[in-house]
C-alpha cells in the first residue's frame, strides 16, 4: 500500500470519536476468537460455534466499512475534490475494495454457514451499495424499518420463494446476472457519493457536516420544533418563561436555568406527562372494559413506564447538554443579578432540584391517577409506586460537578439511561408478575429514602465547592 | 494616585502540564484603555478570565474594584462590561430576547443606547426578531458588543472584539468606543490582533509573552526614538 492511501485509511484512526467504540468492539471480538482457537486446540471444537464467530468478524468488518466511508465523505470536500490531485480517485477505490472485501467475508460466511457462497456475496453485495447510497441520501435510512414493519404484515414466505426461484436458474448464474446489476447500480452510488465540487456539493457538505455536528453534540439541537416554521408553536411554552423570567426581580434560579440551554425548560416534558397520561388513561379502560385483567394490568405497567420515561429524557438531555454552555454561563456569573458566589451552587442545585423533582411527582401522579381511573378507584398498586422510584436516583445525575465535566457533551448518555430504565422496568414487571406477594410498595420507598439520602451528601459536598459554573472551565 | 480598577498579584494559571500564566502582575488605573497583545496562545483569553474570575488562578489573586475577582459584590458586577472571544452565545434566543434577559440582570440599563446602537448597528428590525444562530458572524460579535455596553460599564473587557467584523463594522464600533465610552473615563482592557485598531484607541499596550506581561507602557513613548511601527514592536517582544 503506498504511502497516500495509508494516510487516507489512517484519517479514520484520528477520528477518535467516531472509532473509539469500533476498536473496543475489534479488541472484544478478537478476544472472542483467540478464546475460540484456544477451546478448538485443546478439544477439538469451537466453544461457541463457527457461526457466531463469522458473524462478528463479517459484522466488525463492514462496520469499519461504514466508519471508513463516512470519514472519506468527510475528506472529500468540494475544496479537496477539486484541488487535491487523485484525491477522490482514491478515496472512491479504496471505499470499493474495502467494501468489496466486507462482501467476499460475507460470501465466506453463507458458504461456511448455508453453503450457498453466490447469495452470500450477493446480500454483501446489496448491503454495500445500500450503505453507499444510504450515506447520500439520509431518507433512504429509515428503509430498514419500513421493511422490518412491512415483513410483518407478510403472510407467506418471499425468502423461500426467491430462494426457490434462484435455485431453480442455478445459483452461479444468479450470482453473474446480480453481480453485474449491483456493480451498475453501485458506480452511480460512487459518483453519488464522492462529487467533484460544484454547488450541489457544496450544499450538500454543508447539510453532511450540519448533521455530523449535531450527532456529536457539538451543536445545539436542543430548540424546541428544531427550527421549523411550522413547529414554532412549539416554542410558545419557552418564550413565555423567558418573557416570565426576563423581570427585574425575578426568581434567581429560574433565571440562572436560562443559561443552560432549552433542555433546562421542563415544558416539554410536562406536555409529554399531560397528553400520554390521558391517552394511556383512555386506552386503559378500553382494556379494561374487555374484560381481560391481566392483559389490562400488563398493558397499563408498561404504558406507566413509558410516561415516567418522560423525567429520564428530560435528566439525561439536561445532564448532556449543559456542559455546551459555558460561555453563557460565564455572562450570566458577571450579572449583578446572578447570586454571589458563596450561594451560587445552592441556587443552581436548589433550582434543577426543584424542577426535576417537581416534573417527577407530577408524572408519579398521572401514573397513580391512571391506575384510578382503570381500576375504578382510589388505589395505589406497589408496581406503580415502583416504577416511580426506580426512576427518581436518575435525578442524581444532575447533581454533577459542572465545571470539571468535559467539554463535549455525552451524546449516549440519554442512550444508556433509557435503556436502563427499560431494562430494569421490565425486570420490575417481570418480578411482580412472576412473585405477587413482594412488597414492591416498601421496595419503592426504600429507594425513595436512599436516594434522599445520597441527594442530601451530594448536596453537602457540591455547595461546598467554587461555583459549579461556568461549566467545562476546569477541562479545558 | 487612583485607587487600581484591577490589581492583579503573581497570577499563576496551568492547564495540566501547560504553564499558561506564570506570575502575572498588573494594575491598571481607571480610565486607562490598554491594549493587551500577544501571540496566538499566549494566555489572553485565560488572562482575561481569571482577571474577571470566570476562571480560579492556581496561584495569586486578581481584584477589580478593589474586591476578589471570584466574590465581586453587585455593585461592583454592575459597573463591568465583558465581551468574549466566542460571540455564538446564547443561539436559541433571539436579539431582543436576548437584552431583555440582561436587562432584567442588571440594575442599570441604557435602553436609548441599545435602541440606537440595535439601529446603527443593522440590528434593528427582522435581525431583531432572527434567532442568534442565524445571524451572520459579525452580525452575532455586534450583538455581543451591545450587550456590553448597554448598562453603561465603568471597565470595559474586550476580548477579540472586532475579529469578526468587516471594516465598515470595525470602524463603527471603534467610533462608539471612542467617542462614547473612552470619553466617559471608562476603564478599556482590548484585547486583539489587529494593531492598527489598537493604535487608534488605545494609549497603553502590554505584551503578554511566556506567560508573563514583558512589556508595558505608554504606546507613544514605547515607540518614540525607536523608529518602529507598532507591528515592528510586536514582533521583536513576542518572537
Amino acid at each position: 500500500m503506498n504511502a497516500a492511501n495509508r494516510q487516507l485509511l489512517l484519517q479514520v484512526m484520528y477520528d477518535g470519536a467516531s472509532c473509539g467504540l469500533l476498536v473496543r468492539l475489534t479488541w472484544v471480538v478478537g478476544a472472542f476468537a483467540l478464546i475460540q482457537f484456544v477451546v478448538n486446540y485443546h478439544f477439538g471444537k469451537l466453544a461457541l460455534g463457527e457461526t457466531l464467530l463469522l458473524c462478528l468478524v463479517c459484522g466488525t468488518a463492514f462496520l469499519w466499512c461504514g466508519a471508513f466511508l463516512k470519514n472519506a465523505v468527510q475528506q472529500n470536500t468540494p475544496a479537496n475534490a477539486v484541488l487535491v490531485p487523485g484525491l477522490r480517485r482514491r478515496l472512491m477505490r479504496l471505499t470499493v475494495e474495502l467494501y468489496v472485501g466486507a462482501t467476499v467475508l460475507a460470501a465466506v460466511l453463507s458458504w461456511l454457514l448455508a453453503g450457498r457462497p453466490g447469495y452470500g456475496l450477493l446480500l454483501g453485495a446489496l448491503f454495500s451499495i445500500y450503505v453507499l447510497y444510504a450515506q447520500r441520501y439520509n431518507w433512504l435510512n429509515a428503509l430498514p424499518s419500513m421493511v422490518l414493519i412491512g415483513s410483518g404484515f407478510v403472510a407467506q414466505h418471499p425468502v423461500d420463494d426467491l430462494l426457490a426461484a434462484g435455485d431453480a436458474i442455478g445459483e452461479p448464474l444468479v450470482t453473474l446476472i446480480g453481480t453485474v446489476l449491483l456493480v451498475s447500480l453501485g458506480r452511480p452510488a460512487l459518483r453519488a457519493l464522492f462529487p467533484q465540487g460544484g454547488d450541489r456539493h457544496w450544499d450538500w457538505y454543508l447539510r453532511f457536516t450540519r448533521q455530523q455536528a449535531i450527532a456529536s453534540g457539538r451543536v445545539l439541537n436542543a430548540e424546541p420544533g428544531h427550527g421549523i416554521r411550522w413547529l414554532a408553536w412549539l416554542r410558545a411554552p419557552y418564550n413565555a418563561a423567558l418573557r416570565a423570567d426576563s423581570r427585574r426581580g425575578a426568581n434567581q434560579g429560574r433565571q440562572l436555568l436560562h443559561t443552560l440551554g432549552t433542555p433546562a425548560h421542563d415544558g416539554g416534558a410536562a406536555i409529554y406527562a399531560v397528553v400520554s397520561a390521558v391517552i394511556m388513561a383512555l386506552v386503559g379502560r378500553h382494556l379494561a372494559a374487555k374484560g381481560d385483567p391481566v392483559l389490562t394490568m400488563v398493558t397499563s405497567t408498561m404504558m406507566q413506564s413509558m410516561l415516567m420515561m418522560g423525567v429520564v429524557v428530560y435528566v439525561s438531555t439536561l445532564a448532556a447538554h449543559a456542559v455546551r454552555f459555558g460561555g453563557e454561563q460565564g455572562l450570566y456569573r458577571l450579572a449583578p443579578a446572578a447570586p454571589a458566589s458563596a450561594q451560587f451552587n445552592q441556587v443552581l442545585l436548589g433550582a434543577l432540584l426543584f424542577r426535576s423533582l417537581r416534573l417527577w411527582l407530577a408524572c408519579t401522579v398521572a401514573v397513580m391517577g391512571v391506575d384510578a381511573i382503570i381500576l375504578g378507584q382510589l388505589q395505589v398498586r406497589g408496581i406503580t409506586f415502583a416504577l416511580a422510584a426506580l426512576v427518581l436516583p436518575f435525578i442524581l445525575l444532575l447533581m454533577r460537578d459542572y465545571a470539571a465535566a468535559p467539554p463535549r457533551p455525552n451524546v449516549l448518555l440519554g442512550i444508556v439511561m433509557t435503556t436502563l430504565v427499560v431494562v430494569a422496568d421490565i425486570a420490575l414487571a417481570m418480578v411482580d408478575q412472576l412473585h405477587p406477594g413482594l412488597p414492591m410498595f416498601w421496595f419503592g420507598a426504600g429507594l425513595v429514602l436512599v436516594t434522599a439520602l445520597i441527594m442530601r451528601l451530594r448536596w453537602q459536598q457540591l455547595t461546598a465547592l467554587p461555583p459549579l459554573l461556568p461549566a467545562c472551565r476546569v477541562a479545558v | 494616585m487612583k485607587a487600581s480598577v484591577v490589581e492583579i498579584n503573581n497570577l499563576h494559571k496551568s492547564f495540566g502540564s501547560q504553564q499558561v500564566l506564570q506570575g502575572i502582575n498588573w494594575n491598571i488605573e481607571p480610565g486607562k484603555v490598554i491594549g493587551l497583545l500577544g501571540r496566538n496562545g499566549a494566555g489572553k483569553s485565560t488572562l482575561l478570565e481569571c482577571l474577571l474570575g470566570l476562571r480560579e488562578a492556581d496561584a495569586g489573586s486578581s481584584k477589580l474594584f478593589g474586591q476578589p475577582a471570584g466574590a465581586l459584590d453587585e455593585a461592583a458586577r454592575a459597573n463591568i462590561g465583558y465581551v468574549p472571544q466566542k460571540s455564538e452565545l446564547f443561539e436559541w434566543l433571539t436579539p431582543v430576547q436576548l437584552l431583555d434577559y440582561f436587562k432584567a440582570l442588571y440594575p442599570r440599563w441604557n435602553q436609548a443606547k441599545v435602541d440606537g446602537l440595535l439601529q446603527r448597528w443593522g440590528l434593528d428590525g427582522e435581525a431583531a426578531k432572527k434567532q442568534i444562530s442565524k445571524l451572520s458572524g459579525g452580525e452575532k460579535q455586534r450583538l455581543s458588543l451591545i450587550r456590553a455596553l448597554a448598562h453603561d460599564p465603568k471597565l470595559l473587557v474586550l476580548d477579540e472584539p472586532v475579529a469578526s467584523l468587516d471594516p465598515v463594522g470595525r470602524r463603527d464600533f471603534l467610533q462608539e468606543l471612542i467617542n462614547d465610552v473612552i470619553e466617559r473615563d471608562t476603564t478599556v482592557i482590548f484585547s486583539t490582533h489587529i494593531l492598527s485598531d489598537l493604535e487608534r484607541v488605545a494609549l497603553d499596550v502590554a505584551f503578554l509573552q511566556g506567560g508573563k506581561i514583558v512589556l508595558q507602557g505608554a504606546l507613544d513613548e514605547l515607540l518614540e526614538g525607536k523608529n518602529l511601527s507598532l507591528e515592528d514592536l510586536f514582533v521583536e517582544v513576542t518572537k
